[in-house]
């Protein structure tokens, strides 16, 4: 029996009756190397998704590919209904873009970025920019190239506060941030989401704080997603289990993930409960298994392995 | 919108345009003083004679180079800030098309470098008004047009070249860029580009669509 739920499984989610992203099918190769086959998945209205994987399994690729900065080899994505590589001004207008390690435009100072800007966006919200700016030590005529990783994230947030986007797009967020920015950022980000119904796309490789803030997970393998689930899902029903066995336990059983050991103490993880676990895990001669919730950080190593 | 394009750039690239203009400026005081040079230590007659007889060139040698130079300098100081760490991203999701967005970056770079070379000819010609008749001054002008024309294509090439996602095009993409910037510096007597000057003219205007050649690719991710 199979438990992983993968692209159409919340489409029981009203929200996903009216999707703002949609990928259809993408299939994208670096040269030789596959980094996804068919790939599908939707973001709902008014939903904060993250899409969760290790290094280099293709978060920023899907990003790249999303806003129509990298074509795929097959499979198209759209977002508010238009294709990637076709979006209108007025689309773009309604998106917001944070890329990897929160890049801006480094030559500006606090204030000029903040008037660049502004030309562009018809709902501008200079108060909200300046707002989020005025908790951080910095003047308003520092310039960005001399601000630390977590104040330029700060400032890249205070920019998609002000533009007041319908949705945001935000690529591995959490790097370079140190704990506390990460949670402030992860605060602000949530307070905005659901406080102005906004949609949030995001991806991240660090998935400490995250169950603060997404709905639902899209977690990558190499090649594929491995689950497309709510957050709230998983850190319920989801859980390891540790046990004892003196025989060898193989690494694939079905209903059971990343089954691994160091001699005879083994933990493996799966949705599924005790009394079925232990009913699995019998013809090694297993009788009892101890269960353990689990931290979403602690999900995400069980679903995706150590290695 | 191109007034916001212009302030970011200018942002970008006012500490190159300024060094830029300090280069034309030091190029035109120099011209000044050698003209003034030759003036006091051969006279006048001589000095008129060498133009009119040798088809001797009022201005030095530098003066050949220097606007490729301010171009290149102009286009990197721009552009490559644009692509560390793939900026241009950020640029090009403005809401507006992506060929207007490139159109706005061309068109300050066109209008910077520009000026720098108008101002440049300006205080040129009113300078060696003073030392030459007017049909020297004027034969003067026709032969460093190509010069200065050269130093807006060598803009316009650079930008071709730093744009372009790939490390190989762009290497082939400078190799062509450098032989069409040549066209623009053979030597000749002067009057002899008068007739050729409406094709370099023609190729600094076809010259703008290259970056946005790059700039499509850039796009499209190619790697």
């Amino acid at each position: 029996m199979s438990v992983r739920r993968t692209e159409g499984a919340l489409s029981h989610n009203p929200n996903y009756m009216d999707p703002v992203i949609r990928c259809e099918n993408i299939t994208h190769y670096y040269g030789t190397r596959l980094i996804y086959k068919d790939l599908n998945f939707e973001v709902g209205r008014g939903s904060v998704v993250g899409l969760l994987g290790k290094n280099g399994t293709g978060k920023t690729t899907i990003i790249n590919i999303l806003n129509g900065y990298l074509k795929p080899r097959s499979g198209v994505c759209r977002i508010f209904g238009e294709t990637m590589d076709t979006l209108t001004p007025e689309t773009k207008a309604r998106v917001g873009l944070l890329l990897e390690g929160h890049i801006q435009h480094s030559y500006f100072n606090v204030r000029q970025i903040e008037r660049f800007y502004s030309n562009f966006f018809p709902r501008w919200r200079r108060e909200a920019y300046y707002e989020l700016l005025s908790k951080l030590q910095v003047t308003q005529t520092q310039k960005l190239s001399t601000m630390s990783c977590g104040q330029r994230s700060q400032v890249a947030l205070g920019l998609l506060f002000a533009q007041d986007p319908e949705l945001l797009i935000l690529d591995d967020f959490s790097m370079g941030l140190d704990p506390g920015y990460r949670r402030l950022f992860v605060e602000y980000l949530r307070e905005y989401a659901t406080a102005e119904d906004k949609t949030v796309f995001l991806t991240s490789h660090i998935i400490q704080d995250m169950e603060m803030l997404i709905d639902d997970c899209i977690i990558m393998d190499y090649g594929r997603i491995l689950l497309h689930r709510p957050t709230g899902e998983i850190m319920e029903g989801f859980r390891r289990f540790r046990f004892v066995c003196s025989r060898s336990v193989p690494e694939q059983i079905e209903g059971l993930w990343n089954t691994s050991g160091i001699g005879e103490n083994y933990e493996t993880y799966s949705f599924l409960s005790a009394d079925e676990v232990t009913r699995l895990l019998a013809p090694y001669g297993v009788e009892t298994v101890s269960e353990e919730g689990l931290s979403l950080e602690d999900a995400f190593i069980g679903l995706t392995g150590k290695y | 919108m191109f007034g916001a394009f212009f302030y970011k750039e200018w942002i970008k690239t006012r500490r190159s345009v300024l060094l830029a203009a300090a280069l034309m400026t030091a190029a035109v005081v120099y011209s000044f003083l050698n003209v003034g040079q030759e003036f006091r230590v051969f006279g006048a007659v001589a000095a008129w004679n060498n133009v009119i007889t040798k088809d001797t060139s009022l201005l030095p040698t530098i003066m050949q180079w220097l606007p490729a130079v301010v171009g290149v300098l102009v286009a990197v100081s721009q552009f490559v800030p644009e692509m560390t760490d793939k900026r241009l991203k950020l640029t090009l999701h403005l809401p507006l098309g992506e060929n207007r967005i490139v159109c706005a970056l061309l068109t300050y770079g066109v209008a910077v470098t520009g000026a720098l070379f108008v101002v440049t000819n300006i205080a040129l010609v009113a300078g060696m008004s003073v030392y030459y008749p007017g049909a020297i001054v004027a034969g003067m002008f026709l032969r460093s047009l190509p010069w200065f024309l050269c130093g807006v294509f060598a803009y316009l090439v650079t930008a071709w070249v730093v744009l372009e996602p790939l490390w190989r095009q762009k290497i082939l993409n400078g190799l062509a860029g450098a032989c069409l910037c040549y066209f623009f510096l053979i030597g000749a007597p002067s009057g002899a580009y008068v007739r050729f000057l409406p094709w370099l003219i023609v190729l600094t205007i076809v010259g703008f669509s290259f970056p946005f050649y790059s700039a499509a690719r850039f796009k499209q991710g190619v790697q």
